[in-house]
């Protein structure tokens, strides 16, 4: 590798094919460059008559946004890109602090896309970028780097998980524009679960996005003036996942109801589990004396006589 | 080792082939079973198949980067050093009926989407055991004349799918012809009886096909007869003295559901008495949360896995409890109405709630299950 003085307009910007780190955030650099100087040169190599950027792209555009002309940068006379990228890799992985999931992404496709074995990056790749070696977490990760340009800036900037990415990459790049103003202000917990949910709805119906979200009862929480942007995100989640399970939700809205409707007594909490799949449901009581829990049991004993306590019983034996 | 490369069109050659009966594309051979007498049997057998000898079995398993569909073209005849008799593994929270599985092939050249062996497999061979005398050896030891049991073959693999070139239902139904406390079930959905025909089950073995709605088994049994041929075959092997069971499972659910499973229904006893079938099951779809990632991406078009399922007590997916209690309720009545209530119904891996709101009563326990099961059939 040689070292030169290139001028940054010789630098083909367009050419990411060795680029794995998308952060694109240069305040701090640029603040140093300009402090210190260069002090790392990137690593250039040529193709077609222009240079492309190895390694050191946030150096190059920092560069470049300060108005800096001419930059050093080492030379590497290598026509092979594959081995090219795997210094680039190795390179990665022995100084870099942990890679995030995007930048691990990238580095399977870039391997798989530069024409090595499958089985290869499964089996010796994978582990080194703490993954497990399986055909699935490979297919995972090639998906993930598919995503489109704003849904992967939204993951840099921390606004969308992995799981929440995981369950993007099922849907269409234009889907994914449609999606992301929704999904962003949701909680991490929530984003994977609306996605798989409209997801599902989509391919049991057949219909399309714009389809789902033209149904009458979305269209009206999304079009109203009467909810902040939070309390319309929430309902829309509540509004999806009801038409994804609707036997589940109506009979939890109905037990919801029923509880609320019985009033039972401070201290007093009737529990079911997750999915009402278990046949009993439990009761929790909190009491600080004898005379407490007397009151509490006398109080029971009349809700366990209302009609309306049976009315859950009945309920659950319908078919 | 030679690598072989697959044919672009194998599919549909698999497709055609399976029309008639299964015929692998390559046959290997353990070398320690070269000369066992099973593997001159399936040779002789599968003449026109090219065959190849493997050494190490282990390793060439792993050097074979087959995938699970590509693997249904390749055929291993290997020895269990293993056990071959296994308790059926049953699932927490669920009532289980008591079975036994015999793991004497392994795999399935049909390609059900909703099939539980491509998650639970980890490789994609059809395997075939031949040391078929080291599993009589085992049986002898196992059976104690004192219980009853329920035994089957069909739970890793499809019964009889092989059984063109294995024969081994020849072997098993004499062996369990003289045993007096043991139920043999053979589970299938193909048409391949032919070498039942040939010998006397003597009251023991029940040959029970697994019956789907016409649709699904259109759809997502793939390679597979449809329900008629499979009804239709179940009426004949009746002739040979044979009792015959059904498995409605997995029931999937879908908006035309019912008027669907209702015809089938209605076909078996068009066909068949009540007196010759020794028991219905029901089940509807359950599966592993990884066998819905796996299903999706084989089967892309495939729209089971998209019905109301919630997390089970045993972390399987399943329909919600009052979807699954409407669909067994109209089974149950169905099948009460159409054999006067002269058939035995059970219900595959269901809480004893469900059992009881259906069928009035619940096992207190696995064994009363299985006992009741083998007493049935027996005194059939
Ligand atoms: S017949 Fe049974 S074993 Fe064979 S693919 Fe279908 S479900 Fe799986």
């Amino acid at each position: 590798m040689i070292k030169k003085i290139i001028s940054i307009k010789k630098i083909n910007l367009k050419d990411d094919r060795f680029r794995i780190s998308l952060c694109n955030e240069l305040t701090l650099l640029k603040f140093s460059i300009q402090k210190f100087g260069l002090l790392k040169p990137p690593i250039l190599t040529r193709r077609n008559n222009k240079f492309i950027i190895i390694s050191g792209w946030r150096k190059v555009l920092a560069c470049q946004e300060l108005g800096i002309e001419k930059i050093p940068a080492f030379l590497w006379n290598e026509r092979d890109d594959l081995k090219i990228l795997l210094f680039k890799i190795h390179e990665y992985l022995t100084m870099k602090k942990e890679l995030n999931f995007l930048e691990k992404a990238q580095i399977i496709s870039k391997l798989y896309h530069f024409g090595m074995e499958k089985r290869e990056i499964i089996q010796n790749y994978l582990p080194l970028l703490k993954i497990s070696p399986s055909n699935y977490d490979f297919e995972t990760y090639l998906s993930l780097s598919e995503l489109s340009p704003s849904i992967k800036r939204a993951i840099l900037k921390g606004n969308i998980t992995f799981q929440g990415a995981r369950a993007l990459t099922k849907f269409s790049l234009s889907e994914q524009e449609f999606l992301l103003p929704i999904i962003i202000p949701m909680s991490s917990n929530y984003q994977k679960e609306f996605l798989i949910n409209v997801y599902e709805i989509l391919k049991k119906e057949g219909i399309t996005l714009d389809e789902l979200f033209s149904r009458r009862d979305l269209k009206e929480i999304i079009e109203s003036r009467n909810f902040s942007q939070l309390e319309k995100i929430e309902k829309i989640i509540d509004k999806v996942r009801s038409i994804r399970y609707p036997s589940y939700t109506a009979f939890k809205k109905f037990f919801e109801l029923w509880v609320k409707e019985i009033k039972f007594p401070k201290g007093v909490n009737i529990l079911h589990d997750q999915f009402f799949e278990e046949e009993k449901l439990s009761l929790k009581i909190k009491f600080k004396n004898d005379k407490e829990l007397r009151d509490i049991l006398e109080k029971l004993e009349k809700i366990c006589n209302s009609e309306k306590f049976k009315e859950y019983f009945k309920r659950k034996d319908e078919i | 080792m030679k690598k072989f490369v697959i044919q672009k069109n194998s599919r549909n050659i698999l497709k055609e082939k399976m029309k008639y009966k299964y015929i692998p594309d390559r046959v290997f051979i353990d070398s320690e079973v070269l000369y066992h007498p099973i593997t001159v049997r399936i040779t002789n057998n599968l003449r026109k198949t090219p065959y190849e000898i493997v050494k190490n079995v282990k390793s060439f398993i792993k050097e074979f980067n087959f995938n699970y569909k590509n693997g249904k073209k390749y055929l291993l005849i290997t020895k269990q050093k293993g056990k071959f008799i296994k308790p059926c593994p049953g699932t927490p929270h669920y009532l289980c009926c008591n079975y036994y599985i015999i793991n004497l092939t392994l795999n399935c050249p049909l390609d059900c989407t909703y099939c539980i062996l491509q998650y639970y497999l980890n490789n994609p061979f059809m395997i075939i055991y031949a040391n078929i005398e080291d599993l009589f050896r085992e049986l002898d030891s196992f059976l104690s004349p004192n219980k009853f049991y329920r035994i089957g073959t069909g739970e890793l693999t499809d019964s009889l799918v092989f059984d063109h070139f294995t024969e081994f239902s020849k072997d098993l139904i004499s062996y369990f012809a003289n045993k007096n406390n043991t139920v043999f079930e053979l589970k299938t959905k193909t048409t391949n009886i032919e070498n039942l025909t040939k010998i006397n089950p003597n009251g023991k073995t029940v040959v029970a096909w697994s019956l789907n709605s016409d649709r699904i088994a259109k759809n997502e049994e793939i390679n597979a007869p449809s329900n008629i041929e499979r009804i239709k075959t179940a009426k004949k092997i009746i002739s040979y003295g044979y009792k015959v069971g059904f498995h409605f499972d997995p029931i999937i659910f879908y908006p035309d559901w019912e008027k669907d499973y209702f015809k089938i229904v209605y076909n078996i006893f068009e066909n068949i008495n009540a007196e010759y079938i020794a028991w219905i099951s029901l089940g509807t779809l359950r599966f592993p949360p990884r066998l819905k990632d796996i299903i999706q991406n084989r089967f892309p078009k495939t729209k089971i896995v998209y019905d109301e399922f919630i997390i089970g007590l045993d972390g399987k997916f399943r329909y919600f409890k009052t979807l699954r209690l409407k669909i067994y309720k109209k089974f149950a009545n169905w099948i009460r109405e159409l054999s006067n209530g002269k058939v035995f119904i059970y219900l595959c891996m269901e809480s004893k709630e469900i059992w009881e709101k259906i069928l009035g009563w619940n096992p207190k326990g696995k064994r009363e299950l299985g006992d009741k099961l083998c007493k049935i059939m027996l005194a059939k």
